[in-house]
């Protein structure tokens, strides 16, 4: 292993494997030894940690799925006592559908090495000023490339929300080179920049990293056309690691996956049998190194493609292709992760009704100023009254349940029935016509 | 340069190691750390092919040893100094030293064994006084030393040191430790059993940690002394629940 200041960089393909399966062997023991959910489930396939024989054995364990995690919140998925535990990080602010992940001093150690990692392939050195321009209570992958940024060396900014003309006028003159920011929040700030003609070269950016977010090939030529500086993408999930599981060399050509601390796999959606690599599916991970809570074969959700061909940079992790579509109708705003079940939950809590649930609709919009949510439901039997009070009073109540349990401040709108337009199984929940996604 | 897969040994019946996949960089120090009766030991047994009966890959430099006898394995550069010493006890310093050469001694010239024999004696200096003495009348530091001195006969690429600091005196355990860090400064790659977990971790750049034929940790060795079970391993901490 390269020390942090050059990087790493797995040239043997041989040498990556032999690790992967140290310690794959090593992480299936103990979650065998120490988490109940995975000795029964293992026990339920009759296969065990000694039968993983080699990498592609993997596939005989079952995968765990988001369902799972929630199922055994709040320590159920632990694999170190709570005492060895330094940091909690909730991923769902709702009470019936919380996960809570733990890391361990060594977790975060890991965490900061990955986030480093991810820093220096975009070539960031300790020589640069890094601004983190993202809202580190909302998106804990700001966290790790806070750490990462540190532990190379660099200076960093912490960020908190600004509004464009304050972040544009901060980078300007504390001369920031480096700006880590989420993809929505580098489109309002390129928006800025155009519209009030600044030439690109005010800014003095040699790098710019976005995450905890999808976002479109066109967003980042229009980010690197107004502020003249490559953009690079950065991969992280909020139940594995929010940043650093992959990220984009110089030459951006697919994510470098961490393959020493992540054994990743892709499968098929439906059937989930693993596939060839190549083709694609739902990228799933199992960490390899994770001590307070190790995941084994963890359906992320994310659909992407593998590419283990070395990359021109000469690093011969495995390639991700860039994410752009999800297994569910996760959204995500303001960097948090919203999933309508969620929203179903806290409508049906609101109005006390039981199935079925009520039909509504996410619309997300944004454009260069901010993003605006809005739910617009219809109106069912167990909504319906004649006062327009009464239904105002609704609207209002919804409102402040989704701003209090999600973070979100949407609009609330009842509908008649049959104006919104669903598709079948569900889907259609979110309409997102984001300029970040290209629409 | 040594690349273990699913390694598994038996004493009969009785099966020692359960699937073990651990490997040693060239010039690294690499420790496996574990409780007694843990299969440290069989490992490195196994890898000296002084265990009969196993399963799996021992790859050397990419070729497979495992299951060829002990002195083809030694031939190939692998040298074991095993626990407790096991020395020529009535035989003097020079002829315990003269046998690790063994293998060389039929074909190699004499000079070149009086070399080797001047470099274990530049190493510990202590021997070379006491050459003429008989091994059983030495102290256990410099019984060790020996020991360490007569596998290096063998011009070894690959050291198996089992449990050197055992039964020793702590400055004793000091000198073997600041040895080993010296052969691996001269090149010599070394697979490290101890129950000294800190001091072992503290030299070794990377280590194991084995249960009942199992790796249950592989990483960095600074991972390794901050973690918990390492601390249960050693010290026997043991814990019911996770919320505990």
């Amino acid at each position: 292993m390269t020390g942090i200041d050059s990087g790493y960089c797995a040239a043997n393909r041989e040498e990556v494997e032999q690790i992967q399966l140290e310690r794959l062997q090593a992480v299936l023991h103990r979650v065998y030894r120490n988490v109940e959910y995975y000795r029964e489930s293992f026990r339920g396939r009759a296969v065990f940690p000694d039968d993983v024989v080699s990498l592609d054995m993997i596939r005989r364990l079952p995968t765990t799925g988001r369902a799972t995690l929630v199922a055994n919140h709040p320590y159920g998925m632990f694999a170190v006592p709570l005492r060895e535990v330094i940091r909690l990080q909730s991923t769902s602010p709702v009470a019936s559908e919380a996960i809570v992940v733990g890391f361990t001093r060594n977790d975060i150690d890991h965490w900061t090495e990955l986030a480093a990692r991810s820093l220096l392939s975009a070539g960031v050195s300790r020589d640069d000023l890094v601004h983190i321009c993202i809202d580190y209570g909302l998106f804990p992958g700001a966290l790790g490339l806070h750490y990462g940024a540190e532990k190379i060396g660099a200076s960093v900014i912490p960020g908190s929300n600004m509004a464009p003309d304050a972040e544009f006028e901060m980078m300007r003159n504390y001369h920031t080179t480096v700006l880590v920011t989420t993809p929505q929040r580098a489109v309002r700030l390129a928006n800025y920049i155009r519209s009030h003609h600044i030439h690109a070269k005010a800014l003095m950016l040699r790098a710019c990293l976005l995450v905890g977010q999808y976002w479109s090939e066109s967003v980042r030529s229009k980010i690197e056309e107004s502020m003249d500086c490559p953009v690079y993408d950065c991969y992280g999930h909020s139940e594995v690691v929010a940043s650093g599981i992959a990220a984009e060399c110089k030459k951006r050509n697919g994510l470098h996956i961490n393959e020493d601390h992540f054994f990743a796999e892709i499968v098929d959606l439906t059937t989930g049998d693993t596939l060839a690599p190549g083709q694609k599916g739902e990228l799933v991970i199992t960490t390899l190194t994770k001590e307070a809570f190790p995941l084994i074969r963890y359906r992320t959700g994310d659909i992407t493609r593998l590419d283990y061909q070395t990359c021109e940079c000469g690093c011969c992790f495995a390639r991700m292709d860039r994410v752009s579509k999800r297994t569910d109708d996760m959204v995500f705003i303001g960097g948090v992760n919203i999933f309508p079940s969620q929203v179903e939950r806290i409508i049906c809590d609101v109005i006390g009704a039981r199935a079925p649930a009520p039909i509504f609709q996410l619309i997300v919009e944004g454009n260069e100023a901010s993003e605006s949510v809005e739910v617009a439901i219809e109106v069912s039997e167990a909504i319906f009254s004649d006062k327009l009070r009464v239904l105002r009073e609704i609207e209002e109540k919804i409102r402040g349940e989704l701003f209090d349990m999600l973070g979100v401040a949407a609009k609330v709108r009842l509908v008649e029935p049959g104006n919104l337009r669903m598709e079948p199984a569900g889907r259609g929940r979110v309409v997102d016509r984001r300029e970040v996604n290209g629409g | 340069m040594l690349r273990i897969q699913n390694l598994k040994s038996y004493y009969g019946r009785l099966q020692a190691l359960r699937g073990i996949s651990l490997h040693v960089g060239k010039g690294e120090i690499v420790t496996l750390i574990g409780a007694n009766g843990a299969g440290k030991s069989t490992i490195l047994n196994t890898v000296a092919g002084l265990v009969s009966q196993s399963e799996g890959k021992i790859l050397l430099d990419g070729k497979d040893i495992r299951g060829l006898p002990a002195e083809k394995i030694v031939k190939r550069g692998v040298a074991l100094v095993p626990e407790g010493r096991q020395l020529f006890a009535p035989m003097t310093v020079a002829d315990n030293l003269a046998l690790g050469a063994y293998l060389r001694h039929r074909n190699g010239s004499k000079a070149e064994l009086e070399q080797d024999a001047e470099m274990v004696f530049g190493l510990f200096p202590v021997l070379k006084e006491r050459r003429k003495q008989l091994a059983g009348t030495l102290s256990g530091g410099e019984q060790q030393m020996l020991a360490i001195g007569r596998a290096l006969m063998s011009r070894p690429c690959l050291l198996l040191l089992d449990e050197p600091s055992m039964g020793l005196a702590p400055k004793m355990a000091d000198e073997i430790f600041r040895t080993i860090v010296r052969l691996k400064q001269q090149g010599v790659t070394i697979l490290l059993v101890e129950q000294n977990a800190r001091m072992a971790l503290e030299v070794a750049e990377q280590g194991y940690v084995i249960e009942t034929g199992q790796v249950v940790v592989q990483g960095p060795s600074a991972d390794l002394l901050r973690n918990h079970d390492v601390e249960r391993a050693y010290l026997g901490k043991g814990y019911e629940k996770v919320w505990e």
